[in-house]
């Protein structure tokens, strides 16, 4: 798991502009298809999944403070 | 079997060898692995219940789980590694992701393209119908229905706690060594799981380059056995089965109560007999009044347990056996003796052990040898020591037989039978005694 203090934002993009979930650090910010903002809480590292913390749901605000599984096409980039 | 005869057909028919999925390894009492495996949360390993793999994992919960190692979904497998350590198991195929628990928490696009109509709580993983944790050893079945672990077990119960002990005789005291040895063999589970720790006929021709090989863990003293130095304590050595329950090994018992003086076997690693004596003067003094102190024994179906060693007969197919080698060893003890005994163990078992490779050589050479047309009119002789067993009020439970006898292979056929003709465990448990 990269050190989230030495990942750069663009170190968790690919050319396509694509989230690598893989290596997303706990503590990473990230901002959702829904428009939600939320903070990547433990990455299970297989690509697919992360579970994050709300901090911002404007579409649905009883989200905020939730911990859940977020599949990697909802996650649209790193904030 | 009563005339101690038996059709060859059984070890190589593809029609009865798919009944036994069903009517043995289904409703059967298999080993899964043991708890040193998995010691943190969200460890797992992969172990196998008869033909399919399972996971055993410890859930974020601290509790154990074995799982059937197949998405809902499709049935792709959700773990392809051996063993580690992880927050979810998630499908490669389409994303299915399941917690520790079992519980299925991610489905791609569940709100977009299900939209609420299907009730994940309804799709976890697989669980086994019973798990039992046995002194660290795990245990499963498909069954919901079948008795108790130990209940299954019956008198071997102390035999199976025995072997999970470590030298000094505290319980759950071993860890196993990882990884396991797992490699095929040609021939059915059936060869292996019924004749090992029943067929002490065979050591003197089959083991013969072995036993001049001088492997043991003494050197060339006392001409090389593969077996440690001889114990001086008077005692008698039998096979002692359970012909109701089908389990079964061959142990002395001792004339005398207590565990024998310790006797240095370890002259090629100086210090490991320190150790083993020291452990020994503490169980000395936990088993004074014991005549009977367990040692190996088969159980029923498909697991053989030792002190040492676990051997287990996978099914693959009913002319391949996939064979797992799991090696205990005390948990507490020193680098030293741990390094020692894992090497021993390498040598004498497993798939280079030099022992091990002889037993196969008979076992994957039998398998096609019974499968001829004519070689199927001939039924297999399983008549030593036939009616000659008795019992023994020290080992209440136990059918004993000369130490070279065929009574333990007998035992393990007639609940075989038993298994197959059953329609439930109301038919297999409480025992029926014709």
């Amino acid at each position: 798991m990269p050190d989230p203090m030495q990942s750069k934002a663009e170190d968790l993009m690919n050319i396509n502009d694509t989230v690598i979930l893989r290596n997303l650090p706990v503590g990473t910010k990230l901002g959702l298809r829904s428009g939600a903002v939320a903070e990547v809480t433990a990455n299970p590292e297989d690509g697919g999944w992360i579970y994050v913390k709300f901090l911002e749901s404007p579409a649905d605000p009883s989200k905020v403070g939730e911990e859940e599984l977020v599949f990697c096409t909802d996650v649209v980039k790193v904030v | 079997m009563d005339a101690g005869k038996v059709s060859r057909e059984i070890y190589v028919n593809e029609d009865i060898y798919k009944q036994e999925l069903e009517q043995v390894f289904a409703r059967a009492w298999l080993f899964v692995g043991h708890e040193s495996q998995v010691p943190k949360p969200g460890d797992f390993v992969i172990s196998r219940m008869g033909e399919e793999e399972v996971i055993l994992v410890r859930d974020r919960k601290n509790e154990l789980h074995v799982f059937l190692n197949t998405c809902r979904h499709r049935g792709m497998k959700v773990c392809r590694y051996d063993d580690g350590n992880t927050l979810v198991f998630t499908c490669p195929f389409h994303g299915w992701s399941y917690d520790t628990d079992g519980r299925l928490v991610g489905v791609p696009y569940y709100d977009a393209a299900y939209k609420g109509d299907m009730d994940r709580t309804q799709w976890g993983l697989h669980e086994v119908a019973q798990m039992s944790n046995y002194y660290g050893s795990i245990w499963a079945t498909w069954d919901r229905n079948a008795p108790s672990f130990e209940d299954y077990l019956g008198p071997f119960a102390p035999w199976v706690r025995r072997c999970f002990q470590s030298s000094d005789g505290t319980d759950n005291g071993v860890e196993l060594f990882k990884p396991a040895y797992k490699w095929r063999i040609p021939t059915n589970w059936k060869f292996p799981g019924f004749s090992f720790d029943g067929d002490s006929a065979h050591g003197a021709m089959t083991h013969r380059s072995v036993n001049v090989a001088a492997i043991g863990p003494q050197g060339d003293a006392e001409g090389g056995s593969r077996s440690g130095m001889n114990n001086p304590f008077p005692r008698t050595s039998y096979e002692m089965s359970s012909p109701e329950l089908g389990h079964g090994g061959h142990d002395p018992i001792y004339e005398l109560p207590g565990v024998p003086p310790y006797v240095d076997t370890w002259f090629t690693v100086p210090g490991v007999d320190d150790y083993y004596r020291k452990t020994r003067d503490i169980a000395a003094e936990k088993f004074k009044d014991q005549y009977l102190h367990g040692g190996t024994c088969l159980v029923w179906p498909n697991v053989n347990i030792q002190p040492h060693r676990i051997l287990i007969w996978h099914p693959h197919g009913v002319g391949v056996t996939e064979s797992w080698r799991q090696y205990p060893v005390d948990r507490d003890a020193p680098k030293l003796v741990k390094d020692a005994q894992r090497r021993y163990m390498m040598r004498y078992g497993g798939p280079a052990g030099l022992t091990e490779s002889d037993d196969m050589e008979n076992w994957n050479y039998a398998y096609p040898a019974s499968l001829g047309h004519i070689a199927q009119r001939l039924p297999y002789n399983f008549q030593m020591g036939l009616h000659r067993e008795f019992e023994d009020e020290r080992v209440p439970g136990i059918t004993l037989n000369y130490r070279i006898a065929e009574e333990n292979q007998r035992s393990r056929l007639k609940r075989w039978l038993a298994f197959m003709e059953a329609g439930s465990w109301d038919d297999l448990y409480p025992v029926k005694k014709s």
